[in-house]
């Protein structure tokens, strides 16, 4: 019987709200015009991003030598400007990385030791925070345009993981594949800081990034091995 | 060094300007040679003047020094006395320093054709929908009266027109040779019956007949069509627009129908006052040469933009907003006014899904204020037809005045559809009273009055089950409006101590208006 009456409630609740009076449209003109103060080209914006670069190898002079285009970063963040005029703004990106440096294998490679793998690459996940200057060009109405953005970046690396893949031949299984993979490595520095600098139109970034302190520690430092610096890419805003 | 190339390759970055000169001082002009007899006719009717000086062309050594310093030259604007330049920033530097210069501005180089991405839900047939939008405009009085556009010759800016010259929508303007010309303004050739299909379909609203089912009402107009835009993407440069109305305004264009508008990219909803834009300028020296110039009022209802687009927030220009023709009110994705500066925009509304004429000879819909303005500018060669003497700021206020809910007004609808009523003197049907004001605890009822069965068809429209009301400041502005589905005795209660002091309210319910003043 309470079913029955709930039911019936419901139905009567169900034909009344389908035959109400019905508000089709309720405007306040102020509405439209109302000045917001966040969006592409208003005072503040936020936004998040995806990037991809490829690291540049190093000079010769460096020990340890990467195997470039294969080397590369993945990244996502999230960006906020606060502009200040139609030309000039700040902000702050927080981001999360991940970095993967395909080692090449030749005698000078002494990283972590001299043994010759077939495949072999040092990766981590960083965290990081950038201040950044944005200069933008042209008149523009409510859009990002085109820009210049010149800025210094801290990240902090919470894994790392250096991994080498072998084959070798098994008397009984024939050849064989083997991976290798070294955790909580202690030949790494956990904080790092550079520089980058982007130009983008709207959507679309090309950035380089270059990290001045040094990624492994003192040992190999005075060694003169250290894995690239400079990653360069492409990054696309999501608006 | 990534920073150094970009500030360098921007040192170099040429963009496009206009550049203003001083003076038309040594130029001669002949009208009776420049002029077809048609623009010669409208400007007689105007009253203006045949040697104005707006219509002489721009000194030819004035742009030989200009071409010495840039790197290319565009349109010469008669209009406006300016020359188009691609040049650098350090050109532009260069150039300022001429005497004869007296600005200089940066182009904006994106627009938008008004047709939106909207889904396309409406279960109706395409002839369904066609009957419809033409029924929303009392297209039978005219079609009685034989009003179709006859001699009155309309200019279409758009991204192209393919099947134009093949298509079966369009055999009738064919065969009495009714495409007076054509311009390419973007290639800078006669040819215009290629590229976006958009204009194809534009057309089709204006004077399209689809296998005996009629799409626009001015089937027996002239037609100028100009290509103003480029690529399916919506980018077009305002260069093209300009050099459009003055070509339509030589070759004796009475009306101009122009379903783009700049928003966004280049503009805030802010700088909406009909000023701000060379367009916006450029669509008023138009009405000021006596061309009724119709634009699409722009589809950011739903978005963030949500305000009029430009040029259709110019003043002398008849803004179209769309109305869903089934629901028959504002559909969503129409642009919201009024100006910035508080002016009434849309006008008109006119329907913002419409049948149309598709490429490969088909008939198809499509969603959009780009719909809405050739339906409106289709009605207006017809209502041209009928007053051929009438000025264009006074035909545009005639067609404010046919709207079907004149005298009220909102920022959604403006006076509503046009009615061919209006301009065939067929009596239109007095309402009677249909509700009283009631004055409760601070509050303004409407209370309807009791429901007597009426026959008369023109009062059992789908449009009258709705009560639209608004809340108008002493100076004409609206502070608040709505639209309200009526199923209560009782529809509407305004708490008066919300209202602004002396504020107007008015009701509209069944054609039946009742204002109450506020008065403090």
């Amino acid at each position: 019987m309470k079913k029955i009456i709930l039911l019936s409630f419901f139905i009567t609740a169900l034909i009344c709200s389908t035959f109400a009076q019905q508000t089709l449209l309720e405007e306040k003109p102020e509405n439209v015009y109302k000045i917001s103060k966040t969006g592409k080209n208003r005072t503040h914006y936020t936004h998040f991003y995806f990037g991809f670069g490829s690291y540049v190898d190093q000079p010769e002079t460096n020990q340890l030598r990467i195997v470039p285009v294969l080397s590369n970063q993945s990244s996502f963040g999230l960006r906020y400007k606060l502009k200040f005029c139609n030309f000039y703004a700040w902000g702050l990106d927080m981001n999360w990385s991940f970095n993967r440096q395909y080692i090449k294998q030749n005698s000078a490679n002494f990283f972590p030791d001299s043994l010759s793998h077939k495949k072999e690459f040092f990766s981590y996940h960083t965290l990081g925070l950038e201040y950044y200057n944005r200069f933008n060009f042209g008149k523009r109405g409510n859009m990002i345009g085109k820009y210049l953005d010149l800025g210094v970046w801290g990240n902090w690396m919470f894994s790392s993981k250096h991994t080498f893949q072998d084959t070798y031949d098994d008397p009984f299984l024939g050849a064989q594949k083997s991976k290798t993979t070294l955790s909580s490595l202690n030949y790494t520095t956990d904080l790092h800081w550079g520089v980058g600098a982007r130009i983008g139109f709207n959507r679309w970034v090309i950035f380089g990034k270059y990290r001045m302190s040094e990624l492994l520690n003192s040992k190999y430092q005075s060694q003169n091995i250290e894995p690239s610096k400079l990653v360069v890419g492409v990054e696309l805003g999501f608006f | 060094m990534l920073g150094l190339l970009y500030f360098s390759s921007l040192q170099g970055q040429e963009n496009k300007y206009w550049v203003f000169f001083s003076d038309k001082d040594g130029t001669t002009f002949n009208p009776m040679e420049y002029f077809d007899a048609k623009a010669i006719e409208r400007r007689l009717i105007h009253g203006l003047n045949l040697n104005d000086i707006s219509d002489y062309p721009v000194r030819k050594d004035y742009v030989k020094e200009i071409e010495k310093e840039v790197n290319k030259t565009g349109y010469s604007s008669r209009w406006f006395n300016a020359v188009s330049v691609i040049a650098t920033e350090m050109q532009i530097h260069n150039i300022s320093k001429f005497p004869f210069v007296i600005d200089i501005q940066e182009q904006i180089i994106h627009t938008e054709l008004c047709e939106s991405l909207a889904p396309n839900v409406a279960p109706n047939s395409n002839i369904e929908l066609a009957n419809k939008q033409m029924e929303l405009m009392q297209s039978e009085l005219f079609s009685k009266n034989n009003i179709t556009g006859k001699g009155v010759r309309v200019a279409i800016f758009d991204g192209g027109f393919p099947e134009v010259d093949t298509h079966k929508a369009f055999e009738h303007v064919r065969k009495n040779n009714r495409i007076i010309k054509t311009w390419n303004f973007c290639n800078n050739k006669e040819f215009v019956y290629g590229y976006n299909s958009h204009g194809l379909s534009v057309m089709s609203n204006i004077c399209g007949i689809y296998e005996g089912t009629q799409l626009g009402l001015a089937t027996e107009a002239e037609f100028l069509l100009a290509r103003t835009e480029v690529n399916t993407e919506p980018f077009a440069e305002e260069e093209w627009w300009l050099a459009a109305a003055e070509w339509a305004d030589k070759n004796g264009a009475h009306v101009i129908n122009s379903s783009l508008g700049y928003t966004y990219h280049r503009y805030f909803p802010e700088q909406m006052d009909g000023k701000t834009s060379l367009v916006a300028r450029a669509a008023n020296m138009a009405a000021a040469k006596g061309i009724i110039v119709v634009n699409a009022m722009g589809n950011d209802g739903t978005n963030s933009w949500k305000a009029v687009g430009t040029p259709a927030d110019a003043d002398s220009v008849l803004s179209v907003g769309g109305i869903d023709p089934f629901t028959e009110y504002k559909i969503n994705f129409s642009s919201f006014g009024p100006t910035v500066d508080g002016r009434l925009k849309p006008n008109v509304t006119n329907s913002g899904h419409a049948a149309v004429a598709k490429k490969k000879d088909k008939l198809g819909n499509a969603h959009g204020t780009s719909f809405a303005s050739p339906l409106t500018c289709g009605f207006v060669a017809c209502a041209l037809q009928t007053m051929p003497e009438t000025k264009a700021m006074d035909m545009i206020r005639k067609i404010e005045k046919s709207g079907n809910l004149y005298p009220y007004y909102d920022y959604a609808h403006g006076y509503g559809i046009p009615q061919s009523s209006f301009f065939t003197k067929e009596n239109k049907t007095t309402s009677e009273k249909q509700f009283d004001f009631i004055f409760q605890n601070d509050s303004l009822i409407v209370s309807l009055l009791p429901e007597e069965t009426n026959n008369n068809t023109e009062l059992n429209k789908k449009s009258d089950k709705f009560l639209y009301y608004h809340i108008m400041l002493p100076d004409g502005k609206l502070f608040k409006y709505g639209l309200i589905s009526v199923s209560e005795s009782e529809p509407l209660k305004l708490d008066l101590n919300e209202v602004p002091d002396n504020v107007t309210v008015r009701v509209l319910y069944k054609q039946y208006l009742k204002e109450w003043k506020n008065i403090k």
